[in-house]
């Protein structure tokens, strides 16, 4: 890990060394972030038993695959950015389900996982605009709710009766908060022209590619009634700054 | 279908006698059975006005062997000057000359309704025999292309003509093999394999009920049709775990033709278990569910929200008077936007906007207090105001005063 993170930082000192200096453009005016997301996600639903493995029995050792977007308003741009986020993101994971003897059935199951959320974000871009340096680390942290709902071998949500024979219907909405943080690479430095021709036609400021990980607590703040749908996720994807 | 004359045909027309084409404004009015079959014609004869596909079947061939049909068909307006018509048919591979208003056989199967008849009516009805139109005996197997011509003709100046295609299928499509039915819970998966019809030609039909049947019990038992693929899901209210059920194939062409069945195969769907169940079965504590308008924003009743919403409203809301007075407008009124909202997916989505920040303050409050939640709601408020007040002195910072 630690030779990646060299060989990372070495190459953005050659980046930076090859970029030009100054500015070379005039940028219109920073607002606001656009960011696509593209992750794994494994909801920790097991976390809370004992001994059984519900999410296991049927998922396996499959994660699902997060997708999404999130859209920024820059706050504050005196030393780094602090800015508001919003964000959705939906996943989704099949299993098989099991039969009366425990055994994998032909009953194709799923998991959808739809979480929205409202972060708060600091990028501290401060060397990658002054000093030509394309790394930009972020940290964020906010609240996340999340719709989820289960489906069965029919495609229908599922539905049980619990012990006190009530229903039980498998979809629900569930709570929590979220920390994390990245880096992200400023593209702009690979192709400078490119990259003004980006702002003046489009008004995209700056680009980037990220790396992030995510800490997710989602278990409606720790309620004893609720599924723990919380991870720690990794995901990666484009960021544009416009 | 309706064929216009092959402009070879014009061609052939200039040079050797009258000129040849298409019936100016000709329409085709629609079919009408005779007799028994009156009221008994399927609707793939193409029976309406301005019907375009005509389809004879198998089962349509056993219907209306020994019957016939009067044709109708309208020239409106009518052409100028002293015209003649002929109504004329002819069964598939066989043809009938079209150069005047006298048709003959080509190859021997035309038959000849009428001929030389004067056309005074926008209006003609003429009648067609189905033996001599289908040309063959229903078990025939055969496929082909019936014709019926209609002609005009202003002697020896002019003559035009029009065509309407029917398509006699007499052959059923091969049997599939059915090869394997899996149960699940509460359904089953039937696969089957054809190597013999064209997949483009052909649909399948699946068959299942509770006790063995022959195809002479189609009607009764149930089906699924217009399958596209070699296999398919059996989801069904009906059917249930633990019974065993019979279930065979069959394929079904364009014209509707029925293939026997396939041999049986039978399948107990029995219970099986999803995350879901597997979690609440094995001890998991969420209720599931959504709540409140919520109910009606989401469609179902929302149980672990609507635990912390009856919460806040017994533990906060009911504890002073001005929480009191909310809840019982509440209950007044919020049933009716709950009600007008429940069928109208976009104002759910919006009620489901809404609603989530309202949630997660409720929950805040119930979390930390209500005082402690109003503190920090308060703060947050402030604190936003604070950062638009920043924010708008930033913006108007290099703004002369004269322009703000």
């Amino acid at each position: 890990m630690s030779h990646r993170l060299a060989a990372l930082l070495a190459a953005g000192a050659v980046l930076a060394a090859a970029a030009p200096t100054g500015d070379a453009h005039a940028e219109s005016p920073r607002s606001a972030s656009v960011t696509l997301h593209f992750g794994t996600y494994t909801p920790q639903v097991d976390s809370q038993f004992e001994t059984a493995t519900p999410w296991d029995d049927v998922f396996g050792e499959d994660t699902m695959m997060l997708i999404g977007f999130e859209a920024g308003y820059e706050l504050w741009k005196e030393h780094g950015v602090l800015e508001i986020q919003g964000g959705w993101r939906y996943g989704w994971i099949d299993g098989t389900a099991l039969d009366s003897a425990g055994n994998p059935s032909t009953d194709s199951v799923g998991f959808n996982f739809m979480p929205f959320t409202a972060s708060v974000r600091y990028r501290w871009d401060w060397a990658a605009i002054h000093h030509n340096i394309p790394l930009v680390p972020y940290v964020k942290a906010g609240l996340t709710g999340a719709l989820w709902w289960s489906t069965n071998g029919k495609d229908e949500v599922s539905n049980t009766r619990g012990a006190d024979g009530e229903g039980r219907e498998g979809r629900g909405m569930t709570l929590g908060w979220h920390v994390g943080g990245g880096l992200q690479l400023m593209l702009d430095t690979l192709a400078p022209g490119m990259a003004a021709d980006f702002d003046s036609e489009s008004g995209v400021n700056n680009s980037f590619l990220f790396a992030e990980v995510l800490y997710t607590v989602l278990d409606d703040f720790g309620s004893s009634t609720s599924i723990n749908l919380g991870d720690t996720a990794f995901s990666f994807g484009l960021m544009f700054e416009l | 279908m309706i064929r216009r004359s092959p402009l070879v045909l014009v061609l052939i027309g200039m040079l050797a006698g009258p000129a040849s084409a298409a019936i100016p404004n000709f329409g085709f009015n629609g079919i009408t059975g005779v007799g028994e079959l009156d009221g008994q014609l399927d609707d793939r004869l193409g029976i309406s006005v301005n019907s375009t596909d005509h389809v004879i079947n198998i089962e349509d061939c056993a219907v209306y062997a020994g019957g016939s049909a009067d044709w109708s068909v309208s020239i409106s307006p009518l052409p100028s000057g002293d015209w003649q018509y002929a109504a004329a048919y002819a069964p598939p591979n066989k043809t009938c000359a079209t150069s005047d208003a006298n048709p003959e056989a080509v190859d021997g199967g035309c038959v000849v309704p009428r001929a030389q008849r004067e056309l005074t009516d926008t209006t003609v009805t003429f009648r067609v025999a189905f033996d001599e139109l289908m040309g063959e005996t229903c078990d025939s197997d055969t496929e082909g292309t019936a014709t019926v011509y209609f002609i005009v003709e202003n002697p020896s100046i002019e003559v035009n003509y029009e065509t309407i295609d029917v398509t006699v299928d007499l052959s059923a499509p091969t049997a599939p093999v059915l090869t394997e039915v899996v149960g699940g819970d509460g359904r089953f998966e039937v696969t089957w394999t054809d190597d013999v019809n064209d997949p483009a030609d052909v649909t399948y039909t699946v068959y299942w009920d509770e006790t063995d049947f022959t195809s002479d019990a189609l009607s009764t038992v149930s089906h699924k049709s217009g399958i596209d693929t070699n296999s398919v899901a059996i989801e069904s209210s009906s059917i249930e775990n633990g019974a065993t059920y019979y279930v065979r194939v069959a394929a079904v062409d364009e014209a509707d033709n029925v293939s026997v069945l396939s041999d049986t195969l039978s399948v107990t769907p029995e219970a099986t278990t999803d995350f879901w169940e597997g979690y609440v079965a094995q001890g998991g504590t969420d209720p599931g569910g959504y709540c409140f308008i919520a109910t009606a924003a989401w469609g179902t009743p929302m149980a672990g929200e609507l635990d912390t919403l009856r919460h806040f409203r017994d533990d906060v809301l009911m504890q002073s008077a001005g929480g009191r007075a909310f809840v019982a407008e509440y209950y007044r009124w919020g049933r009716f936007a709950a009600a007008w909202i429940a069928d109208k997916p976009v104002l759910r989505a919006v009620a489901r906007v809404f609603l989530t920040p309202l949630i997660w303050i409720a929950k805040l409050m119930l979390w930390i207090g209500p005082f402690a939640g109003l503190f920090v709601l308060g703060a947050g408020v402030m604190g936003l105001f604070a950062l638009r007040r920043r924010l708008v002195g930033r913006i108007l910072r290099d703004v002369p005063m004269e322009a703000r």
